[in-house]
């Protein structure tokens, strides 16, 4: 059961009143067998109250008045550094006193937001399709590349019309082409950037996996990825292609792409979809195409933060996006920069590293693994029995199901025991018996239950209780 | 808003009294979309702030051709943006407390439902943290904002299609995790057992269909 997916965009149709009668009974009669679906329902319903909730809480009134003085202070600011006359246009001179602004404040920037385009897109000029050159912003392991692929690819190699790229397994490199396009080249793969022009890019997948952000592209500008007797054409998406022996598989994630066969339209694939030339082949799941890093305009002044390899980790996080294991160098942002490392049990690391100038490697002396912390606190009885006993119709529910899916009747004495955690959530759940174990169902679903109990937060550390069940002779 | 307003030609002007007025007129707005967008925060004040710092730098490029609230919204989504991004590299499972103050509650509402639908929605932003930061945009904009598709595509410079196809995400997403989460599971599973078609369970039914 757990393997179904909810039927979200039928149940949305159905909330919405958009079926016919003969629909809305076949959802209804599928709402009465299927729980993953009651619960999908069930979410949107709660969600929807919950919009309702966030619409009527109260915005509160900041202090205008501190926020006026501020605003005069940078016009004073702005006055003495640079007339506002001059000031018109000249970005680098706006970071200059972005940069100054945040250092009087104390707090580093990481990076200029991006002022919004005011140019009108269809007013584009068309230009001669020159060269252009993208860079590499991110590596995990190693990754060659040049025309003969013999060459080390770093962060900040250039990226030019007729180069190859080799990923090997384990490895990964970002590139950018151009502002909000680039590409992630996934593990064991080959690619040639075949065409590298203003408006035109062509990527030749030879063997494996390429993942592409494309920004909305103008009248008569390409972006394509072929692969083998596949071309797959794009105007602005995130979509992967994965091209093999076994074939040819494209996910879409965002937007729509066209795959071309001898110059004819074999499938228009949206999002989200997957479409894959023969069945054999592996696509990356909907949901999953990557998006590479570090595309905005700035990305080329960034510092490289590197990350060396350790055995024990087995993922890295950086500014909140999960990378894999491995020696890692990307362009982050100057400023800080917050990295975690993860381990199997509980061993973590976290630090806070600040980028200058060209980068920072971090040592692997320097990270350390935290051992996993774990202190014992209290929970009187009398707050752990009131929410045992609300979930105890839950675990009724599970008895009823096993009984109804397998046939088997669950009987016996079990002991559940639960460690809560510090804000009170259920951090592990395990059912024992004295007898026979119980079926495997039972216990799959008694603890998916127990992990959504919430118990007031223990004082000092976590807790951990028995509640002994006996099942069988209840109904 | 739409137009060559007078007002807005005046600050780009370097007409401070101008951007005094464009700043009076737009800022509560500007707060509410900060506020929906990070969720109730003592940062909200400072990013607001930041807004406008950006606004007046940019204003002067500003060339009208789009509307000039749309553009606002953007530089807003912008730097809302920037700043999730920052507390993304922080440690999280911190509980930001709701700035003290004085409330305008409806008048009907006791303390009490105020305090529980606080908490609800404070819930609710701790699984937006979850979601990637461009379907969190979209998702508040749409469904928090009540920005129609067309315009939310003008302000994340992306198709249409692609606007909807990171709201049907985004939701699909959230409904997956309310169903897991601790504060809003329990009122799911409740709903649950009200919802059309309810199984029979005390006799054998006909088989799953799914």
């Amino acid at each position: 059961m757990s393997d179904h997916e909810p039927k979200i965009a039928a149940l949305l149709a159905y909330e919405a009143g958009e079926l016919s009668p003969e629909g809305r009974r076949r959802v209804e009669a599928h709402l009465g067998t299927c729980e993953v679906c009651r619960e999908a329902l069930a979410s949107m319903r709660v969600y929807d109250e919950l919009v309702r909730d966030v619409k009527a809480e109260p915005v509160p009134e900041p202090d205008w008045s501190r926020m006026e003085l501020a605003l005069r202070r940078e016009a004073r600011r702005a006055r003495r550094r640079i007339g506002p006359a001059v000031w018109v246009g000249l970005a680098a001179a706006a970071a200059a006193v972005l940069a100054f602004l945040y250092t009087q404040r104390g707090a580093p920037e990481e990076t200029l937001v991006e002022a919004p385009r005011v140019e009108p897109g269809e007013a584009r000029p068309e230009p001669a399709r020159l060269r252009i050159t993208g860079e590499v912003t991110a590596v995990v392991q190693g990754v060659s590349g040049g025309t003969d692929v013999l060459d080390p690819v770093e962060v900040g190699t250039p990226v030019r019309e007729e180069m190859r790229i080799a990923t090997a397994s384990g490895a990964l490199a970002h590139l950018r082409f151009y502002e909000g396009t680039g590409v992630v080249v996934q593990p064991d793969t080959l690619v040639k950037v075949e065409e590298l022009r203003e408006g035109r890019v062509t990527l030749a997948l030879l063997e494996g996996a390429v993942a592409s952000e494309v920004t909305p592209l103008g009248e008569g500008d390409r972006y394509a990825v072929r692969a083998g007797d596949y071309t797959v054409r794009v105007r602005g998406t995130r979509f992967a292609v994965v091209h093999g022996e076994s074939g040819t598989a494209v996910t879409v994630d965002e937007g729509v792409v066209e795959v071309l066969r001898g110059g004819e339209v074999v499938a228009t694939v949206a999002a989200p979809g997957i479409w894959r030339s023969d069945d054999d082949v592996e696509p990356i799941g909907e949901g999953q195409v990557p998006e590479p890093l570090a595309l905005a305009p700035e990305a080329a002044g960034w510092p490289v933060l590197e990350l060396p390899e350790i055995d024990w980790v087995r993922s890295w996080q950086v500014r909140g996006r999960e990378l894999p294991p491995g020696a890692i160098a990307m362009r982050v942002p100057a400023g800080d920069c917050d990295v975690s490392a993860l381990g199997d049990h509980g061993r973590s690391w976290r630090g806070r590293i600040v980028l200058a100038g060209e980068g920072q490697l971090l040592e692997p002396e320097a990270i350390r693994p935290s051992a996993p912390e774990v202190r014992v606190g209290t929970l009187a009885p009398a707050l752990i029995a009131p929410v045992v006993e609300r979930g105890k119709h839950g675990l009724r529910r599970c008895q009823r199901q096993v009984d109804l899916e397998t046939g088997q009747t669950v009987v016996g004495q079990f002991t559940l025991r639960v460690t809560i955690g510090r804000t009170g959530e259920v951090q592990r759940a395990e059912l024992a018996s004295q007898g026979e174990p119980p079926p495997a169902a039972y216990r799959e679903c008694v603890l998916s239950q127990v992990g959504n109990w919430t118990f007031p937060p223990p004082t000092g550390g976590i807790v951990t209780f028995e509640q002994p069940l006996r099942v069988g002779t209840v109904q | 808003m739409d137009g060559p307003d007078p007002l807005i030609q005046r600050a780009q002007g370097g007409d401070e009294a101008a951007f005094n007025e464009l700043f009076r007129r737009h800022r509560g707005d500007v707060s509410r979309l900060v506020h929906r967008v990070i969720g109730a925060s003592p940062d909200v004040e400072d990013v607001v702030q930041d807004v406008f710092v950006h606004v007046y730098r940019s204003l002067p490029r500003f060339r009208g051709e789009s509307k000039f609230s749309t553009w606002l919204y953007r530089l807003t989504v912008n730097v809302a943006r920037m700043h999730l991004r920052r507390g993304r590299s922080r440690p999280r499972f911190v509980d930001v407390p709701v700035p003290e103050g004085p409330r305008e509650a409806e008048p009907a509402e006791t303390p009490d439902r105020a305090a529980e639908r606080a908490e609800r929605v404070r819930a609710l932003y701790r699984l937006l943290d979850g979601l990637s930061e461009k379907k969190r945009m979209v998702l508040v904009l749409h469904d928090f904002e009540g920005v129609p598709a067309k315009e939310i595509a003008e302000m994340v410079e992306a198709p249409v299609l692609t606007v909807r196809t990171r709201l049907f995400y985004a939701r699909k997403e959230l409904y997956a995790a309310i169903a897991q989460d601790p504060r809003l599971g329990p009122a799911v599973q409740a709903l649950m057992e009200t919802l059309p078609g309810k199984p029979m369970t005390t006799r054998d039914g006909e088989e799953g269909g799914s």
